[in-house]
């Protein structure tokens, strides 16, 4: 394959990780404060592709400016999540974690299966089938679009953490949870708008990941295992590697498409997973937390 | 049976009888269903294994399975080489990719959520790989040659037969797997089992070799999941990829144990019969809601049926997380109270 | 007796336990060879095979070629990795040397249908420099296909496609202009025989805002076929229904082809493909020449240059 397609390739991959990557910091940000795994991951983000697509059904809305929206809505359902059922479960061991998000993401799935039928529905957009040329290069413009909005939420949600009070406190628990408790801090306060803003998160990647995807209820599960193993490859916990980890699968699919065949894509992404649990399982830039 | 009170035996007795005796009073749709049930009972304690035991959390599950069945399979199709054969290649591939995936969780020390995690992406590159393997038919599926005698008689060597033969053949893998595990817990292994499940550092300090056990839970759970893979193949006789080795299937798999109770003898036995009477009874309901009108006549059942069992899980989790069975064995009086066992 | 079921794998294990049950299946869509292989006494497809679709679909490009004057000189195939399309694709790159082909295949590109995305995938087939695309597509797939050549810029000098999606009515409506010029070779019914008017006619009238597509004719085909086997067993015995379903002679139907027949293994290998182009909304047989009702439009039209 010549350069022209490599090249191509690895900006749409460049493009798209930065979604990926968008859409795992809602887990990272949830894993690395709460500890837990939050396995209807894939759900919310299709709970918020389906409330983009009806905002745009009903008002027009460009998914973009449905972004707010969204977050908002998905925070409210975050945080009732985690402070009226996740919260009680915290002293159970990992695998009834597991089963009861397992659970509440099979009620999701079936709430929307109800509501919205199983067949694949997405929004007509104007600008949906323009691209930018730059000489050989040919971009998306959704693709543009969609990574620019994720780097904005992106740097909105690490200044956040950076600079806000609340921000400070909440990885104030992530590192320390006696001590955040010693000094007073409201734990279950701070976890339940952590959660909040994990979904909230998750919200906002779903409407952008809308402009370039249909939306139907079984979506939910490839997008879980997508957000796991960007989350696994660029660290847990970690913003940055969030993002980062998210660059490298949508590069490393795009590369795979190429080089091998496109149906291997996502086995590629899961040996990528082994290969990274096995040997560095903090992933590329996150701390070694047991 | 020791720990049994009259009544436990009582009832014991009654569930043997009652399974004996099925085929006979049953009817065909009742039967089949009683062999998924069955089946997931067996491959809940498959499963219960390297969890209740070993203490390792296994979403991939499917995949032992899914090895299983195409071994056999496969060397049934092509070189006719029937199943009570074919079932040891089943059950070494099947242990062999255990061992793979048990070594090096233990040599690369990841444990809870990441193991899980390891068991998912072993489960799904595999079923990736057997979309694009062509020998194995691929996406196309892998058939087992069927014909008009294929379903009469009784061929145990071949597994070919009336629906009644694979009945009871699931129904003595099953009872057997009782009775191994049962065995096995109540053994010195048992012990070992239960001490590094409950404490590993301290076990370690007593001088039990963590790894070997744990990797003996291990395989014997892939083993059996092998195992089940071979008759699912033989009484199915057609294997896509995304059927058998599919994450519902893995999900599916976890859920009787754990509903059930997950580290106890007869929980996943219980939720299995639990769950899937559940399920048809659901989806009857569902029928007759949208007969009275009370839920529109396009709404799809499946979409409502998802929602009752995800609620009942999630209900299940929230309010008896250790499982049904051991609630329900103290409110029956099963079981003696720890005090009066022993006799 | 059944009649089924679109689907090549669903098919297969249907025509399984049809097998163990001995009860007839007629089979109105599904492509998968070994279906008719012989291993089954009780099952009858009056649907072409893998290998009958990608012979035909070689026969029809050329009449094409032969008509517009303008042949490919390379080729990509573009296809769904599930049991429709790898079967297709199979049988094309394994019959593509017994044609002379003017073109030979530079790439042969397999995705996941269950992609959310076909990006890479177009990429790669756009990246391989061919003058025609062949692709084995469902219908979402086949969507996606075309807005990302649209937006990758790509203009082959045609596309051809020889399974369902491109025909289907959600992706001319979805696609509009978009959706024009793409040639199906599939099987089809042949509008210019006298009952295929009646059954046009009778459709028009039910279902009028529904294209009348391969599933619709070949249903149609295998209810009467289904009926016709009832009549002259007299009962709905499965055994005598086996037996008068062997002995099929139906000269009047809606197919390319001649008179309906099953050979030994149940299979009918006389049925043949349409080429049909999306035009404006419509569906347009333009080969075979006995079939045909309009002109094919090869090269196809730039994505932008539509009216």
């Amino acid at each position: 394959m010549d350069t022209v397609t490599v090249i191509n390739a690895l900006v749409s991959g460049l493009l798209t990780g930065l979604v990926y990557g968008l859409s795992a910091l809602g887990l990272s940000v949830i894993f690395g404060v709460i500890r837990i795994v939050n396995f209807a991951h894939g759900e919310l983000m299709v709970v918020g592709m389906f409330l983009a697509l009806m905002l745009f059904r009903w008002f027009g809305l460009d998914p973009l400016w449905s972004v707010p929206i969204c977050a908002a809505l998905l925070f409210c359902v975050g945080y009732a999540l985690q402070h009226f059922v996740v919260r009680r479960v915290s002293y159970l061991p990992d695998h009834m974690q597991f089963l009861l998000l397992a659970g509440i993401a099979i009620m999701i799935v079936s709430g929307c299966l109800v509501i919205f039928g199983p067949d694949a529905q997405g929004v007509q957009l104007d600008y949906a089938l323009d691209s930018f040329a730059i000489g050989n290069l040919i971009v998306d413009k959704v693709r543009v679009y969609a990574a620019i909005a994720a780097i904005v939420v992106a740097s909105l949600l690490l200044l956040f953490f950076k600079y806000s009070a609340t921000g400070r406190a909440i990885r104030a628990c992530a590192d320390n949870y006696l001590g955040a408790r010693v000094v007073g801090l409201n734990v279950d306060r701070l976890y339940a708008l952590t959660f909040g803003i994990g979904a909230a998160c998750i919200g906002a990647a779903g409407c952008i990941i809308l402009l370039l995807v249909q939306v139907h209820p079984y979506l939910a599960p490839a997008y879980t295992l997508l957000a796991f193993v960007v989350v696994i490859v660029g660290g847990m916990g970690s913003l940055f590697g969030a993002l980062l980890g998210g660059i490298m699968i949508g590069v490393s699919e795009e590369l795979a498409s190429v080089v091998l065949q496109p149906s291997l894509k996502t086995a590629f992404s899961f040996g990528l997973l082994i290969v990274v649990l096995l040997l560095r399982p903090q992933g590329l830039l996150g701390r070694v937390v047991r | 049976m020791s720990d049994l009170t009259i009544a436990g035996r009582a009832a014991l007795i009654a569930l043997v009888v009652a399974l004996l005796a099925l085929p006979w009073i049953a009817s065909g749709y009742i039967l089949s269903v009683s062999i998924i049930c069955l089946y997931l009972a067996y491959m809940g304690q498959a499963w219960n294994l390297m969890l209740g035991f070993a203490g390792l959390l296994s979403i991939g599950h499917a995949l032992f399975v899914g090895l299983g069945a195409y071994a056999s399979g496969f060397l049934f199709t092509k070189w006719g080489v029937p199943p009570v054969i074919g079932v040891a290649a089943a059950v070494a591939i099947a242990m062999l990719m255990g061992a793979i995936i048990g070594y090096l969780g233990f040599r690369f020390a990841i444990s809870g959520v990441y193991f899980a995690l390891l068991t998912i992406a072993f489960s799904e590159f595999v079923r990736i790989l057997l979309d694009h393997a062509k020998f194995l038919g691929g996406t196309e599926g892998l058939f087992l040659p069927v014909t008009q005698a294929s379903r009469r008689g009784v061929d145990l060597l071949n597994l070919r037969g009336w629906t009644e033969m694979y009945y009871y053949v699931i129904l003595v893998l099953a009872a057997g797997a009782f009775l191994l595990c049962r065995a096995l817990l109540h053994g010195r292994i048992g012990y070992y089992w239960r001490a590094i499940r409950d404490n590993p550092e301290a076990a370690a300090a007593v001088g039990v070799d963590i790894f070997r056990f744990r990797m003996f839970a291990v395989l014997l759970s892939s083993g059996m999941a092998g195992v089940a893979g071979v008759f699912y193949a033989f009484y199915y006789n057609n294997l896509f990829p995304e059927q058998v080795l599919g994450i519902e299937r893995s999900i599916e798999i976890t859920l009787a144990p754990i509903v059930g109770g997950v580290g106890t003898l007869f929980g996943p036995i219980f939720g299995a019969f639990v769950l899937t009477p559940l399920g048809e009874l659901l989806t009857d309901f569902i029928s007759h809601l949208k007969g009275w009108g009370i839920i529109g006549k396009d709404v799809k059942v499946d979409g409502v049926k998802l929602m009752f069992w995800g609620f009942t899980v999630a209900l299940i989790v929230l309010l008896k997380p250790t499982g049904l069975w051991p609630w329900v064995c103290q409110r029956l009086h099963l079981v003696k109270p720890p005090g009066q066992r022993g006799s | 007796m059944i009649i089924g079921c679109y689907d090549s794998g669903i098919t297969s294990a249907v025509a399984q336990v049809c097998e163990a049950k001995s009860i007839p299946l007629v089979v109105n869509v599904a492509a998968a060879p070994q279906i008719t292989d012989g291993r089954f006494k009780t099952v009858f497809r009056n649907f072409p095979t893998g290998p009958m679709i990608a012979s035909d679909a070689f026969l029809l490009q050329k009449e094409v070629y032969a008509i517009a004057g303008k042949a490919p000189k390379s080729a990509v195939l573009l296809h769904a990795n599930d049991t429709f399309g790898t079967t297709q694709k199979d049988a094309s790159v394994n019959l593509i040397g017994k044609f002379d082909m003017p073109y030979k295949f530079a790439d042969v590109i397999s995705y996941d249908p269950a992609a959310r995305d076909l990006s890479a995938e177009v990429r790669k087939a756009k990246g391989s420099n061919a003058e025609l695309l062949w692709i084995i597509t469902r219908l979402n797939d086949a969507i996606m296909i075309v807005q990302e050549m649209v937006k990758q810029r790509w203009v082959p000098m045609g596309i051809v496609s020889t399974g369902p999606g491109p025909y289907d009515d959600p992706f001319l409506k979805q696609l509009g202009k978009l959706s024009d010029d793409i040639i199906n070779m599939v099987p089809w019914f042949d509008p210019n025989k006298p009952m295929s008017k009646a059954m046009i006619a009778a459709w028009a009238k039910k279902f009028p805002d529904r294209t009348l597509n391969t599933s619709v004719s070949h249903s149609f085909e295998a209810t009467l076929i289904a009926l016709d086997a009832y009549k002259r067993a007299g009962s709905a015995e499965p055994a005598k229904l086996i037996e008068a379903l062997q002995k099929t002679n139906i000269a009047e139907n809606v197919t390319v082809g001649p008179a309906i027949t099953f050979n030994e293994k149940g299979q009918n290998v006389k049925t043949r493909n349409s080429a049909i182009q999306n035009r404006g909304g419509k569906l347009v047989s333009v080969a075979p020449k006995e079939a045909a009702v309009g002109k094919p439009i090869w090269p196809m039209r730039p994505w932008n240059a539509r009216g």
